[in-house]
């Protein structure tokens, strides 16, 4: 197990920098410059004095792959580089945002697992039954909804008519815990609502077939219960399979916070990321990406790791 | 002694296998390790052994269906890979799965009639003929040729398989495992249709088989392998009155109730095939063998002369008379 | 037949939903087993005779049902029970192993946890007392270093290992009985003559009775004491492995035995064929299923269902040509 674990994070690290060189460069190669930028946000003409001088401040006049050089030092003792429209470290930017999204995100996966994975076990134990056909029929309809009309959805039943939730905003949980939770609530269900429809279906059809493999007679052969055979063994060999495709789908659920930040107005890291790259702010889009790709694969790690505690043929 | 059809030499083929992410730990599987026999004209030679003794990638190597590492194989003399096209379609070989060897969208007659029309130059009408004669060959009627091959029995379908096999006039037919996967009274129909077609049309075979029985009831000759290398060959005859190697042995006390009919000391083995990535020095066989000695572990024993025909790779022949 | 026998099965039927209403795949299979017996019931696939098995221990799959007929018990009823009475029959009173062993275990679960699962679904043993039961099993089906195999994973071991892991398994009770479904089928020849003489050893040691379910004569032929002959879902013919081998009366009984090589057969023997195939189990004759393959077969028997009836002590046949097919020599054998 050690050495499983030492070999995944060996491989996580060689990602990592491969991820964030192929960002650096791709940063280069988009259409328009930063500085010219930063001058004129009208397109007015600038002073090349100005502009050398700016280039310069920012590291900008080097060449390329000294410049890489520089931001890769940086990365390694923990700076990031200044945000050019933040005016500030992208470091601390990112330490605002990033635990914002993070919840969103977590908050989300947990909803989506509590409520797909159970309800996936009874689809398929109960397969062919009302049960079944009424839940894949609204998982159906879960995974073809778009985030954004179903989030809009929700804001018009339970903020503007029902007036239970707050429509959008944010409050810093240190502010006013309750006030914080209640406007976590929509965009959570948002986001959890078609990522619980993917799952109940992946659990619904691992589960089948966890259900017709060969060992099922034998086990009850055993005189193992029903209760027995399906809560443990099928749904651990059922896991193996919906564990690594919610891995996969992880990348799905950072995409989703994107639309959903943006409908419910929330300040995390990807309207962070949106503003950024119609800014040219490099450092910050770069941070932006070394997080969010870090993230991504920290979380195929872990569930690599989850994978090979559930699976010992994958150790 | 008739004209040697097939000659195998020092055949070697190894699989390389991977292990690891960045495929380090490197292996191999010695699936045939030096394998030499001749195979005479009209007669058959069986191969038997148990899973993976490397007779199914021997006869595979044989029709050059995986490329082999060393040695040779001779027909009529030529190496095989410098038999023209018509020479090369007197080799032929049937499987153990018919169904995995018919194309499931495809009736039976296009299928008995694919190596005419791949080899070219029969009418339409040639071909109809030669098909509905295949089929009566193999006991089949008319009517079976506008089937579906999931529509056919099991047995049905090997008869399809031996059907076009036998296109084109064959004169070497591997068949691995032919009836394995066949109920017993289908198993008779299917042995006794390759024994009549062999007398019918002087076909050589090389009859792949773990069951010892079968083997008996149709080969002339047996040769008997164990991880990769010929541990015995012999005439049936001599093979089973008078087995001299350790492993046949403990493959005819394996059958049940055969325990009273044998003429030698019975032999039960202990534990499982060793693999074939890691063989046993010296004698293969010798970590399961129970009269295993000293030298068995450092030498490798050679084919040697027994009898009529007759030879064992054992270093303790002699003390195993009887 | 009295009510003294470890296990009475009577006149029970299968059946599946078909396309012209329900079909039996098992039709009027009737038999006893005694403490120690092995009784093998041999037939080609289709014959019904895994269903008769899993009928049984009511594992049958989920669109089949027992039509009819009884199955005691030690003289309890076992088809009316519940599935809750079930679990306590199962693997305590009645075991069962299958044919493929390789994917008989749960594959993510190790030899030991399922084995000590085993045994505490059916006993009230603390855990550290399971473990010992356990590994004393895996050292009964002689398994080398057991205390290793019980940290392994099924995939870890050989097919041969995982049969002595399901033995081990099916046994640590104590039942009665073993149901073994073509159990050597999938291994060597070699691990299977490994097997066989497991079970006899077994049997000899705790008097288990074993009904072995096979397609395979030389079994039956080395481990039978009685035997029962399957065909398209109905018994042809029991007795004993004497009466079957050597005074075989049904026309199929003597066909099969003709036509399976065997090691001690004459040279130049030609082996038995049985002509045609089986029917389509959904559309079989209304007499004799065996009518339509049978030499001897006249008008009346695709016509009269026959009945299974007992010619000699012991002997039963079911045929209605039965004098006079019994004049007739059975095979080379004589």
């Amino acid at each position: 197990m050690a050495r499983f674990f030492a070999k995944r994070t060996l491989t996580a690290i060689i990602q990592v920098l491969i991820v964030t060189t192929i960002v650096f460069f791709a940063l280069k190669m988009m259409p328009g410059d930063p500085v010219l930028l930063m001058l004129s946000r009208d397109g007015s003409s600038v002073d090349p004095a100005a502009y050398e001088a700016l280039a310069k401040q920012l590291g900008l006049d080097k060449p390329i792959l000294r410049q890489y050089r520089n931001w890769l030092t940086g990365l390694f003792t923990g700076d990031l580089g200044m945000s050019y429209t933040e005016r500030r470290p992208v470091m601390d930017a990112i330490g605002d945002r990033l635990p914002r999204t993070l919840e969103l995100a977590g908050a989300s996966l947990l909803i989506a697992v509590v409520i797909g994975i159970p309800l996936g076990i009874a689809a398929a134990v109960k397969r062919g039954s009302w049960v079944d056909l009424l839940l894949t029929g609204i998982s159906s309809l879960g995974q073809s909804v778009p985030v954004y009309v179903f989030g809009y959805i929700l804001v018009l039943i339970f903020a503007l008519n029902m007036r239970l939730l707050p429509s959008s905003g944010y409050v810093p949980i240190h502010r006013n815990p309750v006030e914080h939770f209640r406007r976590l609530i929509l965009p959570a269900c948002t986001i959890a609502f078609g990522f619980s429809a993917s799952m109940l279906r992946m659990t619904r059809s691992s589960m089948l077939e966890a259900l017709s493999s060969e060992f099922v007679r034998p086990l009850y052969a055993r005189g193992l219960s029903k209760a027995r055979v399906h809560m443990k063994h099928m749904v651990r060999n059922m896991l193996i399979p919906v564990v690594t495709i919610i891995g996969l789908q992880l990348g799905a659920l950072i995409a989703g916070t994107v639309l959903c930040e943006a409908v419910f107005n929330w300040p995390g890291i990807a309207t962070l990321l949106v503003k950024a790259i119609s800014n040219r702010d490099y450092p910050l889009i770069q941070g932006c990406m070394l997080i969010l790709s870090i993230i991504f694969i920290v979380t195929n790690m872990v569930v690599d790791l989850l994978y090979g505690l559930l699976d010992p043929r994958a150790r | 002694m008739t004209e040697v059809l097939l000659e195998v030499k020092e055949l070697k083929k190894y699989f390389p296998v991977a292990q690891g992410m960045f495929y380090r730990r490197k292996g191999v599987i010695r699936a045939v390790d030096g394998v030499s026999f001749q195979v005479h004209r009209g007669e058959t030679l069986g191969l038997v052994g148990e899973s993976g003794c490397g007779k199914s990638t021997l006869s595979r190597v044989i029709l050059q269906l995986f490329p082999r590492d060393a040695g040779e194989i001779r027909y009529r003399g030529r190496d095989v890979e410098e038999l023209d096209r018509s020479q090369r379609s007197k080799l032929r070989m049937v499987f153990q799965n018919p169904y995995g060897s018919l194309n499931p969208k495809e009736k039976v007659f296009s299928a008995i009639a694919e190596p005419y029309r791949i080899a070219g130059g029969y009418s339409r009408q040639q071909i109809e003929e030669e098909v509905l004669h295949l089929l009566g060959l193999v006991g089949l009627s008319p009517a079976h040729a506008r089937r579906y091959p999931h529509e056919l029995s099991g047995g049905q379908r090997q008869r399809i398989a031996i059907a076009r096999v036998l296109a084109l006039e064959p004169e070497f037919i591997i068949c691995d495992e032919p009836v394995s996967a066949l109920d017993v009274s289908i198993q008779a129909q299917i042995l006794n249709l390759l024994k009549d077609i062999q007398e019918e049309f002087g076909l050589t075979y090389l009859f792949i088989s773990h069951d010892l029985a079968v083997v008996k009831y149709i080969c002339d000759r047996i040769a008997v392998m164990y991880l990769g290398k010929i541990m015995e060959i012999a005439p049936a005859r001599a093979l089973y009155a008078k087995p001299k190697h350790p492993y046949t042995r403990a493959l005819l006390s394996a059958v049940p109730g055969a325990a009273d009919q044998l003429s030698f000391e019975r032999i039960v083995l202990e534990g499982d095939t060793p693999n074939a990535i890691d063989p046993p020095s010296g004698c293969r066989f010798r970590t399961r063998c129970p009269y295993a000695e000293e030298v068995c572990a450092h030498e490798e024993p050679d084919l040697t002369s027994c009898g009529t025909e007759h030879f064992s790779a054992c270093h303790l022949l002699h003390k195993l008379a009887g | 037949m009295s009510g003294k026998h470890l296990l009475e099965v009577k006149d029970i039927r299968v059946v599946f939903p078909g396309k012209k209403g329900e079909f039996a795949a098992v039709d009027g299979v009737t038999f006893h087993l005694d403490q120690g017996e092995i009784l093998c019931i041999v037939g080609e696939s289709g014959s019904g005779k895994t269903m008769t098995g899993l009928s049984v221990l009511g594992l049958l799959p989920e669109q089949a049902r027992v039509a009819a007929g009884t199955v005691r018990y030690q003289g309890r009823e076992l088809l009316g029970l519940s599935e809750q009475e079930m679990y306590g029959i199962r693997g305590k009173e009645i075991s069962m192993i299958f044919q493929d062993p390789m994917v008989s275990l749960d594959q993510v679960f190790t030899v030991g946890s399922q084995l000590v699962e085993a045994i505490r679904v059916h006993t009230k043993m603390d855990k550290r007392s399971a473990v010992e039961l356990s590994l004393e099993m895996l050292d009964k089906v002689r398994i080398p270093n057991p205390e290793r195999v019980f940290g392994s994973y099924p995939f870890e071991l050989s097919g041969g290992m995982c049969q002595r892991v399901m033995i081990a398994i099916a046994l640590c009770c104590h039942p009665k009985v073993l149901i073994a479904d073509e159990p050597t089928t999938a291994l060597d020849a070699t691990v299977q003559a490994q097997i066989l003489e497991l079970l006899v050893e077994l049997r000899d040691a705790t008097h288990i009775g074993i009904i072995l379910i096979t397609h395979d004569l030389d079994i039956v032929k080395g481990m039978a004491d009685r035997i029962i002959v399957m065909y398209a879902g109905k018994m042809m013919e029991m007795g004993t492995r004497q009466d079957v081998f050597s005074n075989p009366l049904h026309p199929y009984t003597q066909g099969l035995l003709k036509c399976v090589p065997t090691l001690d057969m004459p040279e130049g023997f030609r082996l038995y064929n049985i002509e045609g195939i089986v029917p389509d189990i959904q559309d079989m004759p209304e007499g004799c299923r065996f009518c339509t393959r049978c030499p001897r077969a006249e008008e009346e028997c695709c016509i009269v269902q026959p009945e299974l009836r007992e010619i000699a002590p012991g002997h039963f046949v079911s045929c209605l040509k039965v004098d006079e097919v019994s004049e007739v020599k059975a095979g080379w054998a004589q």
